[in-house]
């Protein structure tokens, strides 16, 4: 008799107890501090194993445990890769500065990010050739986990986010994250389900919120970014009101200026001071990154363009200047694109296709056709920096057959900037390039297809023309 | 992008909307807009800052601000 009320008490007790994890306030705002890209004022040490010269930033796109495996053949190639820079051998994993995730791809960045070369040890056992998928279905399926899922505060969200963190990132935080030093930086991008912009995991989106990115579990991040609609819930973050040292970034300010001028400068602006509307955004309600940006590249095209990005503050050290050190030389952005071109059955069919598939088709096509464009305009900036680069030469060349010729006024460093896109139409083995277009995305994959997808990752960076040729400059003995 | 040089009668550090970005008397690439532009420390410039808008610059032909 007594077992139906200690049932009773017990299951309110667990759904009164159930919540997710909420993201901590910030006790003292610092804009040097927390998660972020070390300062390129800051000279670099000489034992400093990463140089700034050589930049390598990583994007791996959503796509499930897909997208994961490709992104890890990637770093496969990488780490085999050595190479010489600056009188130093190493690997070119050695030299990435920054990986940008998404969905996916943020489990294999994260993953890297706190492990380092671990990862090849044991990443496949621990994510890739699991069944996440399934875990994640009877932890759903489980009675115990009923009243915590009867919590307003509790969802199927939560419990992935417990699920990653124990079994996959070791309850590690984002301080443990920057305690390992912050090269490669990690980004992982989720996006905000009310206004629909990226939202990016790093301090300077949290200074926003008055909240300490630090005491965040990673894996909190990771679940924010890989929280597919429908089949979970999303992440919940707290905007908290400001620290009383707090005051908007002038780079902010004064895009907010620009609505006449530039707009997308305008927009990012507008986008980041929303967050300080306090009354109106008590909440932040966060989805799969890929809804905002399925490559992973929007993060790392801002840190490019903005005056405060960093990137763009290292493309802009003087070559005379006493940091010169922290100056960018080749600036590389490799992209591993896990995009799929699942089988096209409407087609073949005379009847209109019904409403679930043509709202997946709404959703996947215009995410597909931002992927594009992401990628092409990165592309655009790369190419019209080269051309920049070579008017500039080519003027000068001319004006040295002027009588008394008056040299023009040099560019603050000159780069080299090389973009590889690698994606699996580009695989010359027409039976495996159809097998990859048409997996799944999911969190789970036969091990067959996670080898042949870490096989591709690999195979596509070897055969890439620019790799190669960046491959055949580093593997020369470099000695500047 | 668009191409700003700020000329000055030393080296220095140009900062642009509080970043250090390159310095004066070369070409510095900045994304198109309205920018703060001024100098680092110490500041023995006047005057204290430039507001530019910059649009339709080019590397061979730039946005031009001057500091005494």
């Amino acid at each position: 008799m007594l077992r139906i009320p200690f049932t009773l008490a017990l299951c309110l007790t667990l759904t009164g107890c159930s919540s997710y994890i909420l993201n901590q306030p910030l006790s003292k705002y610092d804009p040097k501090a927390g998660y972020r890209f070390p300062d390129a004022s800051k000279p670099l040490s000489n034992n400093e194993s990463n140089s700034d010269s050589l930049f390598i930033c990583l994007a791996f796109s959503g796509g499930g445990t897909r997208a994961a495996a490709f992104a890890y053949g990637v770093l496969e190639k990488l780490r085999d890769t050595t190479i010489s820079w600056e009188g130093k051998t190493r690997s070119l994993l050695d030299e990435v500065d920054c990986i940008s995730g998404i969905s996916g791809g943020s489990f294999t960045a994260a993953y890297y990010g706190l492990f380092g070369n671990r990862i090849f040890q044991d990443f496949r056992e621990r994510f890739l050739d699991r069944d996440i998928q399934g875990e994640l279905f009877r932890l759903v399926l489980n009675p115990f986990n009923w009243p915590r899922l009867a919590s307003p505060t509790f969802s199927r969200i939560d419990l992935a986010t417990e699920l990653y963190n124990e079994t996959i990132f070791d309850q590690k935080t984002y301080d443990d994250l920057g305690q390992r030093g912050k090269r490669p930086f990690i980004i992982l991008n989720a996006t905000n389900l009310a206004s629909g912009e990226r939202f990016e995991f790093t301090q300077a989106q949290f200074d926003f919120l008055g909240s300490d990115l630090g005491k965040l579990p990673v894996a909190r991040a990771v679940a924010a970014s890989s929280a597919f609609p429908f089949l979970l819930s999303p992440v919940t973050l707290k905007n908290y009101p400001q620290t009383k040292e707090f005051s908007t970034p002038r780079d902010i300010e004064k895009g907010l200026e620009n609505y006449d001028y530039n707009r997308r400068l305008w927009h990012w602006a507008f986008r980041y001071n929303e967050y300080l509307d306090k009354n109106e955004r008590l909440y932040i309600h966060l989805m799969d990154g890929g809804l905002s940006d399925n490559i992973g590249m929007r993060a790392l095209e801002n840190d490019y363009r903005r005056s405060g990005g960093f990137i763009r503050e290292r493309m802009a050290i003087a070559q005379n200047s006493p940091n010169n050190k922290n100056g960018i030389k080749k600036l590389i952005f490799i992209v591993a694109n896990a995009r799929t071109d699942s089988q096209d059955n409407i087609s073949k069919k005379g009847v209109p296709p019904e409403l679930a598939e043509v709202a997946f088709k709404t959703a996947t096509i215009s995410l597909d056709n931002y992927s594009f464009e992401t990628i092409e305009s990165m592309r655009d900036l790369f190419k019209q920096r080269k051309q920049t680069q070579q008017t500039w030469a080519d003027c000068n060349d001319k004006l040295k057959q002027c009588p008394s010729p008056q040299p023009l006024i040099p560019l603050t460093r000159e780069i080299e900037p090389i973009f590889i896109d690698l994606s699996f139409e580009a695989f010359r083995d027409p039976a495996l390039r159809k097998e990859l277009l048409n997996l799944p995305t999911s969190f789970t994959l036969s091990k067959e297809a996670v080898n042949n997808v870490i096989r591709a990752g690999g195979e596509l960076l070897e055969n890439s023309p620019a790799f190669q040729a960046l491959k055949n400059d580093l593997q020369k003995t470099n000695i500047k | 992008m668009e191409y700003l040089v700020v000329k000055f009668r030393e080296d220095r550090q140009v900062v642009v909307d509080d970043h250090f970005l390159g310095s004066t008397n070369q070409v510095l690439e900045i994304e198109e807009g309205k920018h703060s532009i001024s100098l680092a420390a110490p500041y023995d410039f006047m005057p204290h800052e430039w507001q530019v808008v910059l649009v339709n610059s080019t590397v061979v032909h730039p946005f031009e601000v001057d500091f005494k």
